[in-house]
Order: C-alpha cells, then sequence, then structure tokens
C-alpha cells in the first residue's frame, strides 16, 4: 500500500495582497516517483486531524528565515549576523510548528529540506545562524555523509547538491545527531537517535528549472506576443477547455527516477503505515 | 479521531521565480471557507494519484483560477504549460471523483471544467456577446424555483463576477439553476449526481473581505456543500 504523505507549504501574498499557499511541483513528483501519494498541508489549525491522515510529513524550504524567538538567537560572533535582521515568516513557524509536534507526538516520520530541517533542529532546542546561502541550481556542493548513519547507507562517503537556505545549523538539538558536513564542517544533515526524523541542507528533489526552456529571452516581463494562428488555435481549445497537445502537460511527470532519500522517506512512512 | 469530512482542493499553477520551475498555489480563501464551515482542507497534487485521492477524500472543490500570477510575468508559451498542466490535473481529479461518485463542486472556472468534462461548451466571447463585462462586478442572479441555490439563498440573490467565459452549453446530465441578467449561467446542478457548479466566487462572499458587501452569505454554499459529502461519507461506513 502506498503511504500517503503530507507536504507543508510555503506562502505568500499574491500582487493583489490575498494570501496564498505555495509548493514546488518538484516536491511532490519526488514522492509519487519514490511510491507515494502526496497531499499539501492547508489549515493551520488541522495539525491534529493531518496527523492523524498521513504517515508522514515533509517540511518543505522557503524564502523567509525562522522567527529568531524560536531559538537560542545569539548574533553570530563568526559572522556578525544579527537574526532579528531577517524577514521572518512567524505564522509559517508556528504553522509548522504544530505540525511537526503532532507527527513527533504520533512517532510518525518527518523530512525536513532547508527550512524544514532547520525547524527540526529548533524544535528540539538546538540553534541556527542566519548566514546561509541564498544559492543557485547550478552551485554544487560536496557534501560529506557521517560514518554509520542513514546517509553513509544512501550516499556512500558523499554527494554533491544545492545547498540553498538562509538559515543554518549552529548547535544541534537534543537527540539530534549530524548526518553530513560540507568541506568546512557545517551540518548538511541530521537524524534523531530514537525517532523517524531526518533532514537535509541540500534539495534533493529535481530542483528543476523546467520552465526556463518556454521562456522567451530567459526574463520574465518580455512576452512575445502570440501569433494570430496561436491564439485562434488557444480559442478554439478554450471552447471546450481541451489541453494544448502541442506543450507538455501535466501526464507523465511522475515517470522519472526516485532520488535515494525520497525512497527511504517513504519506506519509512510505509513501514509504519496505517493505510495497510 | 476527527470526523469532519476529507474536502480535496484543486491547486492552479504559478512560476517559481527563483528557478523557473513549476509551482503549484491555492488562495487562502478557498482553505479558509472550507475550515470554517467544517471540512478539514487536503490538497491533492499529482494527476497520477486521482484515483488514490478520490478514495481517501469525501469531496473535491475545483477552483477558480488565479489569473494574474500565471500571466503577468512569463512568456505566452510558460503559460500554455502551466494552464495545460492545471488543465490535465483537474481533467484526472474529475474523472476519479466521478467513478467514485464522490461530491464535485466547481467554482468560476471549475465550474466551466466540470461542464467541458461533461460535453458541454463555453461561450468565450463574454463580453461581445452579453454587452458587459463581469469583472469584479456585482449583479443580480434569477434562480429556479425549487434547486439548491434558491432553497439556499431565495429567488435573487447578488453574487460577485470575476469570468471572462460562462457556460454555453450545458454538458450531458447539467441543469442550469441561476442564470445572469443576460442570461449567462451562474450555477448548475447534476440531474443523477452530486455536483454543483457556480460561476460567481462564494469563497469571496464571506468573511472580512466580503464581496459585494450587499451579497449573499458564501458561507451558506460551503456548509451546504460540505454536509452532502459528510452524509454521503456516513452512508458509505
Amino acid at each position: 500500500m502506498k503511504p500517503l504523505i503530507l507536504i507543508s507549504p510555503d506562502e505568500r501574498p499574491s500582487s493583489d495582497g490575498r494570501p496564498y499557499y505555495y509548493l514546488k511541483r518538484s516536491y511532490s513528483l519526488a514522492l509519487t516517483r519514490a511510491g507515494a501519494v502526496p497531499v499539501m498541508a492547508a489549515d493551520p489549525s488541522s495539525y491534529e486531524a493531518y496527523a492523524e491522515l498521513a504517515d508522514g510529513l515533509v517540511l518543505t524550504d522557503g524564502v523567509m528565515f525562522i522567527s529568531p524567538g524560536r531559538y537560542d538567537s545569539a548574533v553570530d560572533p563568526k559572522t556578525g549576523f544579527t537574526p532579528f535582521d531577517y524577514p521572518v515568516s512567524p505564522a509559517r513557524d508556528a504553522r509548522e510548528l504544530c505540525l511537526l509536534k503532532a507527527f513527533i507526538d504520533a512517532k510518525k516520520p518527518v523530512l525536513g529540506i532547508g527550512r524544514g530541517m532547520c525547524l527540526i533542529n529548533a524544535l528540539f532546542g538546538g540553534t541556527l545562524r542566519a548566514s546561509g546561502s541564498d544559492g543557485h541550481p547550478e552551485n554544487l556542493t560536496r557534501i560529506m555523509t557521517a560514518d554509520g548513519t542513514y546517509a553513509e547507507e544512501l550516499w556512500g562517503r558523499g554527494l554533491e547538491g544545492v545547498v540553498c537556505c538562509r538559515d543554518s545549523i549552529k548547535d544541534l538539538g537534543k537527540g539530534l545527531y549530524a548526518s553530513a558536513f560540507d568541506r568546512s564542517g557545517s551540518i548538511l544533515g541530521l537524524g534523531h537517535e530514537d525517532l523517524p526524523v531526518i533532514g537535509v541542507m541540500w534539495h534533493p528533489e529535481p530542483l528543476g528549472t523546467d520552465l526556463i526552456m518556454y521562456s522567451d529571452n530567459k526574463e520574465p516581463g518580455h512576452a512575445a506576443p502570440a501569433s494570430k494562428e496561436e491564439t485562434e488555435a488557444m480559442r478554439a481549445r478554450a471552447v471546450t477547455k481541451e489541453p494544448d497537445p502541442s506543450v507538455p502537460s501535466d501526464r507523465g511527470l511522475e515517470e522519472g527516477p526516485a532520488d535515494p532519500l525520497f525512497s527511504h522517506f517513504a519506506r519509512l512512512c510505509a513501514e509504519r503505515s496505517i493505510h495497510g | 479521531m476527527d470526523k469532519r469530512p476529507v474536502i480535496m482542493i484543486g491547486w492552479s499553477s504559478c512560476l517559481d521565480d527563483q528557478f523557473y520551475s513549476h509551482g503549484m498555489m491555492l488562495l487562502r480563501a478557498y482553505e479558509l471557507a472550507v475550515t470554517v464551515n467544517g471540512g478539514v482542507p487536503l490538497i491533492p497534487l499529482d494527476g497520477s494519484c486521482a484515483d488514490d485521492y478520490a478514495e481517501l477524500a469525501d469531496g473535491l472543490i475545483l477552483p477558480g483560477a488565479q489569473r494574474e500570477t500565471v500571466v503577468s510575468a512569463v512568456s505566452s508559451q510558460m503559460k500554455r504549460v502551466m494552464s495545460n498542466r492545471r488543465e490535465t490535473f483537474h481533467e484526472d481529479l474529475l474523472k476519479a471523483f466521478l467513478k467514485a461518485e464522490k461530491p464535485v463542486m466547481g467554482i468560476c472556472e471549475g465550474c466551466q471544467k466540470i461542464n467541458c468534462f461533461l460535453g458541454g461548451t463555453l461561450n468565450v466571447d463574454l463580453e461581445k456577446t452579453c454587452g458587459v463585462t463581469h469583472w469584479n462586478s456585482g449583479h443580480e442572479i434569477t434562480c429556479e424555483n425549487g434547486s439548491l441555490i434558491e432553497r439556499l439563498w431565495g429567488g435573487t440573490p447578488v453574487v460577485n463576477s470575476f469570468h471572462n467565459f460562462a457556460i454555453e452549453k450545458p454538458g450531458e446530465g447539467i441543469k442550469i439553476t441561476a442564470v445572469s441578467p443576460q442570461g449567462n449561467a451562474e450555477a448548475f446542478e447534476h440531474e443523477r449526481l452530486p455536483i454543483y457548479g457556480f460561476q460567481f466566487h462564494p469563497e469571496r462572499m464571506r468573511g472580512d473581505e466580503k464581496l459585494p458587501a450587499d451579497g449573499a452569505d458564501g458561507d451558506v454554499i460551503f456548509k451546504v456543500f460540505i454536509r452532502i459529502c459528510s452524509e454521503r461519507k456516513v452512508t458509505a461506513r
């Protein structure tokens, strides 16, 4: 039976100021490719219902820092950064900490990515520093796994990955261990001694610039106008809302290679699944 | 054990402006309307899992498209890929939920999608044929006696309007139950199945930003839909 895995989204304001939840398509595809059924959380107050329904939780990355009040937030002497200088989303922190706590209380698996891993660390009493990078999909970081951890089992001695999170780990929380490092010794992965809780600071989902190939000149705001024939064909399809056969649809995207981390996580969830 | 029905709400496409990757979005207005009226909102993500979603959820809402984030800053080709992905994803969901005979409610573009999925067509020249724009305007609608919407809101409620297209030919089994002053379809029900469509936005006719201010109460629509989902959930057990 396929495990049901809940993904927690980012939240943003739309251009007319109406808030919306946002999730990269690639997060859910990564789970589908690993044999899971992905769903997204929506209501912040339904965390108990979500923890009852789903077999596991994924906390995703995002553009907002974690509120300094959520962890021991002294000024970082190495960088001089004061965490209070950065844009934060207390609402997202609160929503995700409730979810995280509900899944941990139920002893269900949790995977944190980037910001999500930092939040796991904060919940267990660890500290963060606001000195992470914004990153770029082409900048690969060499990641070294820690001996005897699940990370070594999954990737051997190491791997390359895109690290782009604005927060980074300073001290690990209670019960957590480091599963991966970069060359300078910064912690890039974690696990928990007793619970099925794991985290990575890099992006294991197919990060994807999957729409850039359809951009006219790789910059937004410079759309070429559609030709007359194109416009006519689009209107004809609009009458019956028929998909456009000349461009890719949403079908078949799930038929890609599964990432070892998501496969590992889907297995952790399936072993404990209530949907058997 | 939480006894509330699980209500799925489909996503709209948007662009991840940092990496130009495909994003999925859901306006919180939909989630709030479901939560406040007694449902647990849960968002389906991949069309290939549509049958799993239809099995675990008690009902489906196909929302309107959020236009501006999709359209403003991207090329026409990107726009087509993103709208195609939404189109096919919503088809996969509809197919699965209709097969499972679970309740479905369509709002604005979602209402048009259900109609087309059942073989109907759209008027894509609304402004030209009816002479008025249906963008951000409040207006009265006329509801058919004895229909769900008439029983909830009476014969002539005031609704909002955010659409450029409208239903032309109704799809199979679809019965139009409310029309605008120009005669365009504003609501429908299905003859046999628990399928409902609303051309206006009930999720924006409630709470702090009620549009129009003198409009009918949108919460009523969500409440009754969620009750329908809930009753069928009980019957199924």
